[in-house]
């Protein structure tokens, strides 16, 4: 359970401190057999449920500066995803305090959770609504979510006539347009086509140019090369290894086994 | 400045002004977003829109007065049948519907509640009001009844805005018991839907509440707030004379009497365990649905 101390009002962290965490951990029970019936509690009454425990993240400390494009690699099932959400406060840690200093944009498991019937327009206030921009904000924004995306033609069209990538586009657009001061971006690159892995990552470098904390998760260790100062390897739901971005990239291959292409 | 360990209902954006007011104008704002959506994803794709909503519960109430209004005549003790039976029908149509609508409506949302932070409540609270503004239209159906009965809308015909927004708080309640359990227990979905139907033959929608002869098992069935307020609403609609139709046991007592605190406070235990429930659950929710 989460300690209540961190409840004062005053700032348990530095203002240089974008996003701190200690000591996070989280997991997840998975049972062995699902029991979500009546039958199945009515059949087996005696016998406890079974279940494993996911230990996702395990006792995860460090520190993201404001205004630095923080990476975040590991193998798939490692826990990437699992900690983004914890710092968005979708998912709240068994054990361990998360700081957050400022004003926060997620963008986690390739968009803000789209309904395929509703047109891109309906779509557009829904996410928008939800990530907090007021009615005023969202019509002074709305042109520009569409031409970042690009979809200028398809406004109308309800999403399930979208292809993936369209939708990816759509929803980082959306998520760039909120007011923040920290973006999570979990695997925007891996969707797009060229040209708008290109255009997202000249977003990078203008949010740091902006003096905004990003917090990039990808498989492409040159992005993070590319964009970051300092990365972090995460395995097993544990830090490895944190430091500079080159440093942990290098680490990433020796670890994997694997050799730069 | 906030810490995420310790309040995780406060909405991100909301970090740097954590006002009562702020919160409750941007819940108010994201409600009316999703209701208005809600309302479009339910009558977009079809030709006749909004009449269908009219439409289901009218068939049922057309259905029901020829067999119970002229074949079998239940109604025949009743002044107004047919408006006795429409009001009965609308206000079960309106019950069943929001109640289920609001049961699914954490888990039909698990994607939006996966990826974006803030506060869960507006997803039960948007569907329900979803189910509430559709309810409003099949008012119109009541007023043409009224209109075809006669019967001209007196003052006192504003309490029954009252009784409307207990019913909306009572299918609430319901709705977000029933939606913490269906996270859990999927089954529950086929448990109630049985339980509405059990409902529509243990209140008086179709058959005059007088056909019920023992008073302590009346008096029983008015506990339950629904069958409380749909006896209320027919009673101001209705009655010419309140006070003697009660007596004869057609209709229920609408005052503030004792008996009338009873479904009140129902009402107002299953709200707060509803909201309790949910107030519990909801830093559970993204990792459960």
């Amino acid at each position: 359970m989460a300690t209540r101390a961190s409840l004062s009002s005053a700032p348990p962290i530095a203002s240089s401190t974008a996003i701190e965490l200690r000591g996070i951990s989280k997991s997840f029970r998975i049972p062995h057999e699902v029991r979500d019936t009546v039958r199945e509690h009515f059949l087996h009454p005696l016998r406890q449920a079974t279940y494993e425990t996911n230990d996702v993240l395990r006792d995860v400390s460090f520190t993201i500066n404001t205004g630095e494009c923080f990476g975040i690699v590991g193998r798939n099932g490692c826990g990437k995803t699992t900690l983004l959400k914890t710092i968005a406060r979708i998912y709240r840690p068994d054990e361990g305090e998360v700081f957050v200093n400022g004003l926060l944009s997620p963008f986690i498991e390739l968009g803000v959770g789209f309904n395929p019937e509703l047109s891109a327009r309906d779509n557009i206030m829904i996410s928008g609504a939800l990530l907090g921009l007021s009615r005023r904000d969202l019509h002074d924004r709305f042109d520009d979510i569409i031409a970042f995306a690009e979809l200028e033609r398809f406004v109308d069209q309800r999403l399930k006539n979208y292809s993936s990538g369209m939708q990816v586009r759509l929803a980082y657009s959306v998520a760039i347009q909120v007011p923040f001061d920290i973006l999570l971006v979990d695997e925007v690159l891996a969707v797009g086509d060229a040209r708008f892995q290109q255009k997202c990552a000249q977003t990078f470098d203008e949010f740091r140019a902006a003096g905004k904390t990003v917090v990039l998760v990808t498989h492409d260790p040159h992005a993070i090369r590319v964009h970051c100062e300092r990365a972090m390897l995460l395995e097993n739901g544990a830090v490895v290894s944190i430091g500079s971005a080159g440093e942990v990239v290098d680490r990433y291959f020796e670890h994997e086994g694997i050799s730069e292409a | 400045m906030t810490s995420l360990a310790s309040d995780f209902s406060e909405p991100i954006p909301e970090s740097r002004d954590a006002s009562r007011v702020v919160r409750a104008k941007r819940i108010w704002r994201l409600v009316s977003v999703l209701t208005r959506m809600d309302l479009k994803l339910r009558y977009g794709d079809s030709a006749l829109g909004y009449i269908w909503t009219i439409g289901k519960p009218m068939a049922l109430f057309s259905i029901l007065y020829v067999v119970f209004g002229r074949l079998v005549r239940f109604g025949a003790p009743i002044p107004h049948y047919t408006l006795y039976l429409v009001i009965g029908v609308m206000l079960w149509s309106f019950f069943a519907d929001g109640t289920t609508r609001t049961m699914g409506s954490i888990v039909g949302n698990g994607t939006l509640l996966r990826k974006l932070p803030f506060p869960r409540l507006v997803i039960p609270l948007s569907t329900s009001l979803t189910a509430f503004v559709t309810f409003g239209l099949s008012l119109i159906a009541i007023a043409i009844f009224v209109a075809w009965n006669g019967l001209v809308p007196q003052l006192d015909w504003l309490v029954l805005i009252l009784e409307l927004i207990e019913l909306y708080l009572f299918v609430l309640g319901l709705g977000l018991i029933l939606g913490i359990i269906y996270v859990r227990l999927r089954d529950i979905s086929q448990v109630w839907e049985l339980a509405v139907q059990l409902l529509f033959f243990l209140s008086p929608i179709i058959y005059p509440f007088t056909q019920i002869a023992n008073t302590r098992i009346r008096q029983i069935m008015l506990i339950n707030p629904f069958t409380q307020i749909m006896q209320d609403v027919r009673t101001i609609i209705i009655s010419p004379d309140r006070h003697a139709m009660w007596k004869d046991g057609l209709v229920a007592p609408v005052a503030l009497s004792p008996t009338r605190l009873l479904p009140l406070a129902g009402v107002a235990i299953v709200l707060g365990i509803g909201l309790y429930l949910f107030k519990h659950e909801e830093p559970w929710l993204p990792e459960r649905v």
